[in-house]
Formats: structure tokens, sequence, C-alpha cells
């Protein structure tokens, strides 16, 4: 099986990681599930402050993703959703201000433009509980209702991103502030395994969470 | 059977229904209901219909090339059987299903149905082997609910409202105009469940404004289904001969498969031009032009799908499921249809084939899992026919006997029962 890991990922992540590269401030940026955090955040840029490795160690739910426009740009603070583990493996959704990024159509790379009206770009990493190491060649469909009718059903694109290594993720455009579930269907990575791997992820895996969405004005 | 006697059981199949409706019938008395109906006559069939349910192609209509024209709307009733299933259940099953035989001509512009039975009906309620296995998740990236109904009842007619007074007589024993004889099932089946939709030119285009499908109402105003394209084509399709089981029990039956399925066709239509929709529906080497001539095959040329892998890095959903083919002939024969329900767009994909394994196969075929091994442009749901664009919650096995053993098959001394 020759697959690289550059290759296997169908979306490079474009502006996002190069402004937190310059913004130093990798590795502090995530915020934890609750309302409260968004404040002290309020001041970054578009796209700053990824970070994957802070995830937390624990499951949550219930976060809070705010927004505020900075310069004609919807800022968001990259935001914890919620997080679960499943066999080892850490789930965890975040949002973080709209991006573009490249999907690769078959032939050629295209770019994917954050719309007016799009509210964040979710994120889904799949990482080991134990080790934070990136699970790629995996799948992650992603289903967001407001009072039960859905308003965001997509299988989201595996990713790569400098900061964040391989994720799934994709623009979101929620239709106003209020609270969504959101319901994630993992696919079993479709790749070798060292034998550690052996007996996990062998069928597909949900987990429904809970999150608020505050834009600004 | 004559007219006085009919008119004798509707008579006392109308003040059934009515003591119910007053609501203080005891249990004893539904008992007594139960145990009437083996006293009860039963009605007579119309002369000539099919001895297999599902041979339905004869009375349908044909297009121009010759492709049959689907029933324009569905209904889908599950049920269970109520308490342990006895000859009399099947008396009063048989007695509806030759009801609505008699009021309305087989055929689209009356009524066409079938029954299925499912796994646990044998296994559960008859303590026998199922000719069908349950149903399963038959891909990584699905989590559907397999559903345990006993019964499937799948109607279908070029007719909306028809479909629903035929459910409000069978399921709520409201009176079915034009009809003669017994309908109502309570005594011996308990409603669990209703799908409905369509499918036919202008109908999706018609109904879109639901969850699922962007609000510039992009189907196109003749599409038969909510992804714009045909579907059904002769050659695309297994023939009701190819499908149906030579011999046993089950000889002239079939078996069904029903998924339900959501529908997201945000990107499909918003972010896809007509090339790569013609990509992912058919193949990356059929144009927009030449899918729009086709005419009783999508040639979608199985033996390129090596090709299409490396070459394009998308394969096409005809494509991926045409190397399911058997002598070159499809193993199924699709029966699915739109729908609106619970106002999101979705599909309730009914398909027949000989065996549960046909249908598997061919599932399997569509999702082409190994594509991914040798280009990774291609994922299980990236650059993946129409995978990305179905999400199945719901699905379920059901064997369809012939007609002459629809009602409550393999039942210890249904023969007799039902003579």
């Amino acid at each position: 099986m020759r697959r690289a890991l550059a290759t296997a990922a169908a979306c490079l992540l474009l502006a996002g990681c190069a402004s937190a590269d310059k913004g130093g401030l990798a590795g502090t940026m995530v915020a934890p599930p609750t309302a409260t955090a968004s404040s002290t955040m309020s001041s970054m840029s578009p796209g700053a402050g990824t970070s994957t490795m802070a995830m937390p160690s624990h499951d949550s739910n219930g976060g809070t993703v705010t927004s505020r426009r900075i310069g004609g740009l919807m800022a968001v603070p990259t935001t914890v959703l919620a997080s679960t583990t499943w066999q080892g493996m850490r789930i965890t959704a975040e949002a973080r201000s709209a991006v573009a990024f490249l999907v690769d159509n078959g032939t050629r790379l295209q770019e994917v433009k954050p719309g007016p009206r799009t509210s964040f770009h979710l994120m889904v990493m799949l990482s080991d509980a134990q080790t934070g190491s990136p699970i790629p060649y995996a799948g992650v469909w992603a289903t967001i209702a407001k009072a039960g009718k859905i308003v965001y059903d997509e299988r989201q694109w595996p990713m790569i991103a400098r900061y964040m290594g391989p994720h799934y993720g994709n623009n979101v455009t929620l239709p106003g502030p209020g609270t969504y579930s959101l319901t994630l269907l993992v696919s079993p990575p479709a790749a070798a395994r060292h034998m550690e791997y052996a007996g996990v992820w062998l069928h597909p895996h949900e987990a429904s969470f809970t999150f608020h969405w505050r834009p600004g004005a | 059977m004559n007219e006085r006697r009919y008119a004798l059981t509707r008579r006392r199949f109308i003040m059934r229904a009515a003591g119910a409706a007053a609501g203080g019938l005891a249990t004893g008395v539904l008992e007594g209901a139960a145990r009437a109906a083996t006293a009860v006559a039963l009605g007579a069939q119309p002369p000539g219909l099919p001895a297999r349910q599902f041979a339905w192609d004869a009375t349908l209509a044909r297009d121009r090339y010759g492709n049959a024209i689907a029933p324009r709307y569905d209904r889908l009733l599950f049920f269970d059987v109520k308490g342990t299933p006895t000859t009399a259940h099947a008396r009063q099953l048989e007695n509806a299903l030759r009801t609505l035989e008699r009021t309305y001509p087989w055929g689209p512009s009356g009524l066409l149905f079938t029954v299925g039975w499912g796994h646990g009906y044998f296994t559960r309620l008859l303590g026998t082997s199922s000719p069908v296995p349950p149903a399963m998740a038959l891909s990584d990236f699905e989590l559907p609910t397999i559903d345990d109904y006993d019964l499937c009842l799948h109607l279908a007619c070029d007719e909306a409202l028809r479909l629903a007074a035929v459910e409000a007589a069978l399921v709520g024993g409201a009176p079915l105009s034009g009809a003669s004889g017994p309908l109502h099932l309570a005594s011996a089946l308990v409603w669990r469940e209703t799908r409905t939709g369509f499918v036919g030119s202008g109908l999706p285009a018609a109904n879109q404004q639901v969850g699922g499908i962007p609000s510039d109402r992009p189907v196109p105003a003749g599409a038969p289904l909510y992804m714009g394209f045909k579907s059904g084509l002769t050659r695309n399709q297994a023939s009701e001969d190819a499908i149906a089981i030579g011999a046993g029990p089950f000889a002239e039956g079939t078996t069904q498969q029903v998924s339900y399925m959501r529908l997201r066709l945000d990107s499909w239509y918003g972010e896809l031009s007509d090339r790569e929709r013609v990509a992912r529906m058919y193949a990356p080497q059929v144009t927009p032009q030449q899918a729009a001539r086709f005419t009783v095959d999508a040639a979608s040329d199985p033996s390129l799908y090596g090709q299409a892998v490396r070459r394009y890095g998308v394969v096409g959903h005809a494509q991926t499921s045409a190397r399911a083919r058997r002598a070159g002939k499809p193993l199924i024969l699709r029966r699915d249809f739109d729908t609106a329900d619970g106002g999101q767009a979705g599909l309730h994909f009914v398909s027949l084939q000989r065996t549960i394994d046909d249908f598997i196969a061919t599932r399997s075929a569509m999702n082409a899992s190994d594509a991914q091994f040798h280009n990774p442009a291609i994922t299980d749901t990236v650059n993946n026919g129409i995978n990305e664009f179905i999400f199945v919650l719901k699905r379920a096995n059901y064997i369809i006997p012939s007609r002459a053993e629809r009602s409550f098959p393999a039942l210890p001394g249904l023969a007799a029962a039902l003579r």
C-alpha cells in the first residue's frame, strides 16, 4: 500500500496556519468548553491561535463558540466544542475562524473559500488518547441539528495542516445563534496498523454532543 | 362468493370499527373479533392477477425508449403481528388484500402492492428459520438502525391521495370509497411506521423546499429524482424473471431490501459543476452531453473503473455498481423513490433481488472501498460516486412470497385456512 501521509489527506489548509505561526500563540489558544474563555481571546486575528496538542485530556461537552468581527472578517477563537474517547481514540471537535482550503478533486487542487455567511471552520481531530498521535485514513461525517432540524450534514474533508497534522474538517454555516446538537460518525481508519491497534476501531462509531453558537456583531 | 355475504362481512366490519372508535371495547371482545375472523368467508380475487406479487412491470407505461415508468407515488407501511399469529390473523390480512384487489385494478392507475415478511416473523414468532438474513450495515460510513418489523407493505400508484386513503382504511378502519369488503387490519397487525414518497418527472422539483436541498431551487424541473438524473433505465435494472425465486416454499417470490437514506445535496448542487455531477453519478469518462442522450442504459463502462481511479481520481456511482453485474446483467431491481418525510430530502431505497447476497454484492461494489488503495484522492466518501451524498438511516430485509403465500407465510395450517 503506497500511500504517503502527505498525499493521503485530500485537503491542505491554507491561510490560517501561516498566520498562527507568526502570531506565536501556538499551543495556548484552545479554549475550554465553557463560555468564559472566549472573551480573553477576542482580540486575536482571524486564523490565529492554532493548536492541537493542547487537546483536553478529559471528555467534554457543551462548548460555546463565539465570534467577533474584526476589520471586516469574522474571527472565531479556537474553541473545543466537545471531546470523547472511543477505544483509546480521542475524538475532539473544535471550531475556529473559517478559512480557505484546497480540496483534491481527483486531478487538481481546487480552492474552497468561506462564504460571507460561513460561521466557522469545524475541525475534528482523531488521535491516540495516550500519545496524542493523530490518526489519519479514517472518515468523519458531521451532522448538526437545531431543535431536531438538520442544518448541516457533511462528510468532513480529510485534511492536513502545519500545526494540526491530519484531521477532518470543513467550513460550517449555521442559521443563527443557539444551542445545536453535533453528531459525528467516525469511520474506521483504512490503513495498515501496528499490532497495538489490532482490535480497535473496526466498525463505525457515533458520538453526539451539544454546543452553543453565539456569533458577535 | 356472493354479494350478500360480502355485504354481511362489511357490516360486521363497520360495526367492529365503530365499536373500536367508540373506545369502549373490552379486551375479550377484541379477542372474540379475532376469533370471528375465521368464520368470515374469504373474499374472492379478480381473475388474472400474476402469481408474483412484484409483477408490476407489465402494467407500467413506457417512455419512448421502452423504459418502464414507475408509479408516481409510493407508501411503505410497517407492521408487527398482533400477539401470536394464528390462521385467523392470516384470514384477516388476506381478506383485506383481496378487498384491495377487487377495489382497484392491478397497475399504477389502480394499485400495486407487495407484502414482505421480516426475519423476526420467522424466527421469533414461528420459531423457524428465516429465508432472509437480518439486515446489517454495509459500509464503514453508515450506522443504520436495523428495523425489526414483521411486515412491510409497499403500496404504489399514480394517485397520492389513493395511497393515503388505503392506509387510513387498513390502519385506522376508515371507510374506503368503492371498497366492498374488510380492510381494517387492527385485529391481526399492529401498525408501526409509515414512509411516503414519489418518483417521476416534476415531482422532486415540486417538493424541493425541504432540508438537504439548497434553497435556490436547484432541482431540474423535469428530473424524476432529487439528484437530477434519470434512474430505472431498462438495462440498468434486473428483470422480474431474473429476480424470481425458482423453487421451494418461496417460489415466484423474491427478496426485498428497504433502506431509508437522508439526502444531503447542498454541495451536490452548490459546489459541483454539471460535469462533476455526471462524473460522480455515472463515470468520469462520461460527459454531460452523453448523459443527456442516455436512452436504455447509463453506459458507465465498469471495465474503465481502473482508469477512472488512476487517471481521473474520481469514480462514478453507475460505474462502480455495474461491477456487480452477472453476465452483464444487474442483480437488483430498484423500486426506489424520493421522500420529503419529516421535511427532509431522502430516498426510500427499495430493491428486489433473488437473494439478499445479490444486494450486498451490489452495495459493496458501489462502496468502491478498494479505490483508496490505488489513489489516495479517493476515499470511501471523497470523489467516490454518490456515497458522500446519501446517509443510510434505516435498513431491513424482507421476503416477498408468491401472491398465494403472502399472508402469514409458513404458518402451520395456512393452506387450509385460506382455502
